[in-house]
């Protein structure tokens, strides 16, 4: 089941939104939709069911949408909800642009919530791994892949670039720049593939088209109105490793003479009123590569652990304890008062000489079950990589639910997770054929 | 995107503020506040790019267009970036774009005598 709250006292708004929201799915898909329509209601909201995406309405003034907005910045690790922002005004429009530490998807004005939002719900179904990936932490292969099919629309194209870095970024794999520099080159690279790749717009057509004043997008549209471009599609594809993520863009285009681009830095070509893209994007990826043909473009994004991590508004004035691999961080038969919160690295869990599991950041949580329970630590635990915990003490973690009491429904949540883990675990053992020798 | 043109300064500056995402779709807005600057009678006038999210190449092409090939725009307009060596976004991207051919880059417009406008390329 995918929820998706709709914060807005506008009646009509909500109605619209529904709508546009069923018209990207497919009937089988299981949406249900929230209305909310008071501030205090919305703040609940947000706060007991954590949303990973969560439509809010910036024109209803009685929800209050932009404190809302401060709630999420305020604790980006627990309520990291992408947000789809409405808006009747530029003016708005304009405010939630400077809002750079909000993980806002996209800003529809009113007028654009039927031809756009359904295109949005696209993308989303599509990329449902990333959004929900705090959640089911503990459930996602290492390694996350998606492939997917976009239209020759730059809108779709730049929400996509916003959805992709948001999700890096909030799970701790690109630091604000890298955030940056990685929505530039997701949005630089997209653009081609419609513009030159799809389109077929020339370089020489599209200076003509800026020189003369006109608007490349109105280009775009007059070139889709031929059907065999308009069927044509960008396709992307991903890879989120640990060290990592790789992409690959195709359009469906003739392809484009990448090595002919004029060299915008040199004397002749620096006043040049584009063909930027491709220097902009190599500056801020690794090893970005054309195929001969020239409709296909894959680069590297390298994964650096941010020097301030997002990590849970509750935990941030503790300092992280660094550790080195092979030191022991938890001995089996201790008497166990904190917690850690992992921060980054990888951990062996040993019970005896035998590993149990691996448990790294996407976990959350090392030892809580013997924290909880007030148990010795019935198994040891290893650093295998360098990494950065946080120890919480028990009175600390008591102090901090005081303060946000949705941590423990988080870390219920976990303990719920894991236990049904186990129980479909145990479920596929009892129902696997037995082997016979 | 924000747009804000201000006169501020003792010198009668003109400055072009941009905030935001910078991206296609704001480029009419960007061309007809550029046009205004450029065609202002400041002794002095300025695009601020400081607060500046990011901007796309297309839009950034726009600024390098329309402020050296407007009448009376070439070489005329400085560049403000007040986060100016501390590896910014907006650093990096004048590095890589090198700006400093097309724009004088400065991080305050304190001192700058009205008499000597900017050579830019």
């Amino acid at each position: 089941m995918f929820t998706i709250p709709l914060i807005s006292c506008n009646r009509r708004r909500i109605t619209d939104v529904e709508r546009a929201i069923r018209k990207g799915l497919y009937p089988s898909d299981t949406v249900q939709t929230v209305p909310i329509d008071t501030f205090d209601e919305a703040l609940d909201y947000l706060n007991m069911e954590m949303p990973d995406l969560a439509c809010i309405d910036f024109s209803s003034d009685g929800v209050r949408p932009y404190e809302l907005l401060d709630t999420v910045i305020g604790d980006p690790w627990l309520l990291h909800a992408g947000i789809i922002a409405f808006c009747d005004s530029r003016v708005e429009e304009q405010r939630l642009d400077e809002m750079k530490k909000a993980n806002i998807i996209d800003v529809i004005s009113s007028e654009e919530i039927e031809e756009i939002l359904p295109k949005i719900m696209g993308i989303i179904k599509s990329n449902r791994q990333i959004l929900f990936q705090r959640v089911i932490g503990m459930d996602i292969p290492t390694n996350i892949s998606a492939a997917i099919q976009l239209e020759n629309d730059l809108h779709a194209a730049s929400c996509y670039a916003n959805l992709l870095a948001n999700f890096l970024y909030t799970t701790n794999k690109i630091d604000r720049d890298g955030k940056t520099g990685f929505a530039v080159v997701m949005h630089e690279l997209l653009t081609n593939a419609i513009e030159h790749g799809n389109c077929g717009i020339t370089y020489d057509e599209k200076t003509r088209e800026l020189e003369k004043g006109g608007d490349i997008q109105r280009l775009i549209r007059e070139r889709c109105s031929d059907p065999v471009i308009a069927k044509r599609r960008v396709l992307f594809e991903y890879t989120i490793t640990g060290d990592s993520s790789q992409f690959r863009i195709a359009d469906q285009g003739s392809g484009f003479d990448w090595r002919a681009v004029p060299d915008p830095t040199s004397k002749d070509n620096c006043l040049m009123s584009h063909g930027r893209g491709i220097l902009m994007a190599r500056a801020f990826t690794k090893s970005l590569s054309f195929n001969d043909r020239g409709n296909m473009v894959e680069f590297e994004v390298e994964h650096t652990l941010p020097e301030h991590c997002i990590m849970p508004g509750i935990f941030r004035d503790i300092e992280p304890t660094i550790v080195a691999a092979g030191d022991v961080i938890l001995r089996e038969g201790d008497i166990s008062d904190f917690i850690f919160y992992i921060v980054s690295g990888r951990f062996e869990i040993l019970v005896g000489e035998h590993t149990v599991s691996t448990l790294s950041e996407e976990d959350i949580f090392l030892g809580e079950m013997s924290f909880l329970l007030e148990h010795r630590r019935t198994a040891t635990v290893l650093a295998k990589t360098a990494g950065r915990l946080i120890r919480v003490s028990k009175r600390e973690f008591v102090e901090a639910i005081k303060k946000k009491p949705h941590y423990a429904l988080l870390l219920a949540r976990l303990l719920a997770q894991r236990i049904e883990r186990i129980n479909i675990a145990h479920m596929e053992r009892a129902t696997a054929p037995v082997q016979r020798p | 995107m924000t747009l804000s043109v201000q006169i501020a300064g003792r010198n009668s500056a003109m400055i072009l503020t941009l905030s935001g995402r910078v991206t296609t779709k704001d480029t009419a807005e960007l061309r007809k506040n550029i046009e205004q600057l450029i065609n202002s009678n400041a002794v002095i006038k300025a695009i601020d790019l400081t607060d500046i999210e990011y901007i796309d190449s297309y839009a950034l092409g726009q600024i390098i267009y329309y402020c050296n090939n407007a009448d009376g725009g070439r070489g005329a307009v400085y560049v403000l970036n007040r986060t100016r060596g501390n590896k910014s976004y907006i650093d990096k991207l004048i590095d890589i774009s090198d700006l400093k051919q097309v724009f004088s880059i400065v991080d305050s417009l304190d001192g700058i005598a009205p008499a000597a406008p900017p050579t830019g390329a």
